[in-house]
């Protein structure tokens, strides 16, 4: 398989890798986690002007009408140097669900604003009881005067802190479990009713708890079809996947250079540890399930180009594969690096706290092996 | 081999008759009740709230003093010590019992490192100094060995001692050192030879933290936590009198300690708790089908697989310990506990981790507190969570990382 990129592609990958390289150093990154808001508004209005904001979008709503592979592309940058913005939830995941259900006028409202870089978004959909599985919500959205009153608890709403649009799934009918029923709506955060608590995430995140009792949201706020979310959520959270496993292997390909410079560097029985056998096989190893996952990668986002009938069972099978290689090279990174792999100096460590979230978002190896079996093995 | 000051004792706890079994489980029911009645609800929670080898360090203290009043608090130890003269069996199911309990953990630097190393080779004026301050938390030890150019290969070191007058002059430095910022002694391997090889040169000194010319540098780690430090010497001047063992004999010294250890820790009980807590949160937490994870095939095969793992290094622990109970070597068999035990545990960890799905995620470091009274966001099983998977990447580093500890096996144990 071989993507030939086009020069704008080209140039989107190398000018993120130039632009972050020469401002978005570690040790402003890691000001930036320790700072209020946990990311940095100076910095998402240059993504704005790099037109990362936009890039998805048609272009009636600023955008460029990108597709997945300058999604990878992008992501791949992002997860190299450890981008703490909330690029994802924000971009593909709020404004990517707007983008394919919601009225013309909602679109109107929200996808320029967050094209230009003014309007932050967050997805809320795990609960308390269950933060796997979309269908598995119990928060409703009983009819109330003029639209709907949606009532119940969100967890682990990963940008819900700076959020100004929620869009929380919400059960127009059936029973949780059920795919039936489903809805999902785009609610203003200061909506009342309302309850907010926010916290950091052990990856230099931010996320919220977030209490709805009986808000209040007009008719317009749905979006897609009425108890028929699910399709159009797991199209969007395909693409989402597909951001977060590319950073993921930016995350994976960092981590390999730092360690191997690293054990070319450290000496220990006079020699540097990179010259020991079994460090060098581990290496090899971690460069192994680097490009596997990278292959997988690719295919994936050519797929989803393609819309191909087989995209999501790709996308699903990359999530696994970047459970495993994440945690591999992860883990073996610190181990290679010793004592100082466990500081909270060094990059090394927050590249594994942060290849440790992204696994559990959006269902981690286990439901996603699951998942390829089930989309793979349709006749049995 | 250099004699020196104080040659080794030679160590062997005293075996009293093997007691029988009704006697081992009236032990037991002894131990249940004194921990019923002594811990309070705080050290549990502060026991339960340990997220890696130490517990919060007010909780440790409260514990250890606890402990001291009762007699307990160095059942390693000759009785003649301190120690309680119990018998390995009795040792073990203290051990189980306080960890069942969730007592937290005591400090070991002093309890299980130099206190030991004292009893071998400490002078008598040694002893009746420092030995009864571990025993009450007098004082508290850290322990000054790695350094940044030392660590697995930490005969290598080079952190100096100077002999000028009846004084030792030590520059340099350590890293690494656990509790250097609350601990008000330091036992350090120092250079005192260049001569002949690494290990030859090394001595073993005791030094008071407030001496003039050491500094204290934390080092934060990867869960936001201070517990390791950097320690710099510069011109610090230490009583010749502190040397133990005589000079050059240090590396022999610090080695006498796996003899002494050897049997003592236990990982069978730690996995078991792993076991125990994953069990739980695997019938709370659900999957994406909205079922319990622990009715997930997926699930149910990973965590067999580990408990399968771990079955085989209790018995393992077990034929350890019935060597050692008849008098013999477990020789090779030691070697590989600590390998796989803390292997076990890291898979025990990412099961854990992967139950919890978004809510290992948050960030709350003052719940982590036993004093912490507010919400906790998510459930409280799920607390300690990532935390725990974090900080225990680290127990196949330090120690000797897995790799070094595989080569000892191929070395002394294969002859390769």
């Amino acid at each position: 398989m071989h993507i030939e990129y086009s020069d704008e592609q080209i140039m989107l990958r190398d000018s993120a890798d130039r632009y972050l390289r020469d401002n978005y150093g570690f040790d402003q990154r890691q000001a930036v986690v320790k700072g209020g808001e946990g990311f940095s508004r100076e910095q998402w209005r240059m993504f704005a002007e790099l037109g990362w904001l936009a890039m998805p979008f048609a272009e009636d709503y600023g955008g460029f009408g990108a597709g997945a592979i300058e999604t990878m592309l992008l992501g791949e940058m992002l997860g190299r140097h450890l981008v703490l913005e909330p690029w994802i939830e924000t971009v593909l995941l709020a404004g990517g669900l707007i983008e394919a259900g919601a009225t013309p006028a909602l679109k109107a409202q929200y996808l320029t604003g967050i094209a230009a870089g003014e309007i932050q978004g967050a997805f809320a959909h795990g609960e308390p009881g269950c933060t796997g599985g979309f269908a598995q919500a119990a928060t409703v959205a009983v009819p109330g005067t003029g639209g709907f009153e949606i009532s119940g608890r969100k967890g682990v709403v990963l940008n819900g802190p700076a959020a100004d649009v929620l869009l929380v799934t919400a059960r127009t009918g059936g029973e949780p479990g059920s795919p039936e029923g489903l809805s999902l709506f785009a609610v203003p955060a200061g909506t009342p009713g309302i309850r907010r608590r926010d916290y950091p995430t052990y990856d230099g995140r931010h996320a919220s708890e977030i209490t709805f009792d009986r808000v209040a949201v007009p008719a317009e706020a749905l979006v897609g079809e009425a108890g028929n979310a699910l399709p159009l959520i797991d199209a969007v959270v395909d693409r989402a996947l597909l951001a977060l496993c590319a950073e993921a292997v930016g995350a994976m390909d960092a981590l390999l250079s730092a360690t191997v410079d690293y054990t070319r560097q450290r000496k220990q029985f006079g020699q540097p540890i990179a010259r020991f056998q079994v460090l060098r096989h581990r290496m090899a190893d971690m460069f192994i399930q680097g490009e596997l996952t990278r292959s997988l990668l690719m295919a994936t986002a050519w797929k989803l180009d393609q819309g191909a009938d087989d995209a999501s069972a790709l996308v699903t099978a990359l999530k696994a594969r970047v459970g495993r290689a994440g945690r591999f090279i992860g883990q073996n990174a610190i181990q290679l690096h010793g004592g100082i792999g466990m500081t909270d100096e060094l990059s090394v460590g927050h590249y594994f706290k942060r290849l440790t979230a992204i696994e559990n978002l959006f269902g981690a190896r286990d439901y996603h092996l699951a998942r390829y079996h089930r989309l793979t093995h349709t006749h049995n | 081999m250099v004699a020196g000051a104080g040659a080794r004792r030679a160590f062997n706890h005293e075996q009293p008759e093997r007691y029988s079994e009704m006697d081992d489980q009236h032990f037991r029911t002894e131990v249940r009740e004194f921990l019923a009645e002594a811990l309070t609800p705080e050290l549990r929670r502060a026991g339960e709230l340990m997220t890696s080898v130490f517990a919060d360090f007010e909780a440790t203290m409260a514990w250890h003093r606890i402990l001291h009043a009762k007699g307990w608090v160095a059942p390693d130890w000759p009785a003649e010590y301190g120690g309680t003269g119990w018998d390995l069996t009795r040792r073990h199911i203290f051990q189980e019992e306080c960890k069942l309990a969730n007592a937290p953990a005591l400090l070991p630097m002093g309890l299980q490192m130099l206190g030991p190393m004292l009893i071998g080779y400490g002078t008598e004026a040694q002893k009746a100094h420092y030995l009864p301050r571990i025993l009450s938390g007098e004082d508290v030890w850290c322990q000054g060995y790695s350094e940044p150019g030392a660590g697995s290969d930490l005969a290598s070191l080079a952190t100096s001692a100077v002999r000028e007058g009846d004084h030792y002059v030590i520059n340099g430095s350590k890293i690494w050192t656990s509790y250097a910022h609350h601990a008000n002694r330091i036992f350090c391997l120092v250079r005192t030879s260049r001569e002949g090889k690494p290990q030859a040169g090394i001595s073993f000194i005791l030094v008071d933290m407030a001496t003039p010319g050491i500094k204290v540098d934390p080092i934060v780690g990867l869960d936001g936590r201070v517990e390791q430090c950097q320690v710099f010497f510069d011109d610090v001047r230490v009583p010749a009198e502190n040397l133990v063992g005589g000079e050059n004999q240090g590396w022999e010294v610090a080695k006498y300690l796996l003899e002494f250890e050897r049997g003592g820790h236990n990982f069978t009980i730690d996995l078991k708790k792993l076991a125990a807590k994953l069990h739980k949160q695997a019938r709370a937490e659900r999957d994406a089908s909205g079922e319990p994870w622990g009715a997930n095939p997926l699930f149910q095969a990973r965590m067999a697989d580990v408990e399968v793992d771990a079955l085989a290094l209790e018995y393992t622990e077990r034929r350890i310990k019935g060597a050692l109970d008849a008098g013999q070597n477990p020789g090779a068999l030691s070697s590989l506990t600590k390998i796989v035990g803390t292997e076990i545990s890291q898979r025990f960890n990412e099961l854990s981790v992967e139950v919890m799905g978004l809510y290992a995620l948050p960030y709350q470091d003052e719940a982590l507190s036993p004093a912490y009274q507010g919400e906790i966001i998510g459930p409280d099983h799920g607390l300690t969570t990532m935390a725990e998977y974090i900080n225990n990447r680290a127990s196949t580093i330090y120690g000797g990382t897995g790799e070094i500890q595989r080569d000892i096996i191929a070395k002394r144990v294969l002859e390769l």
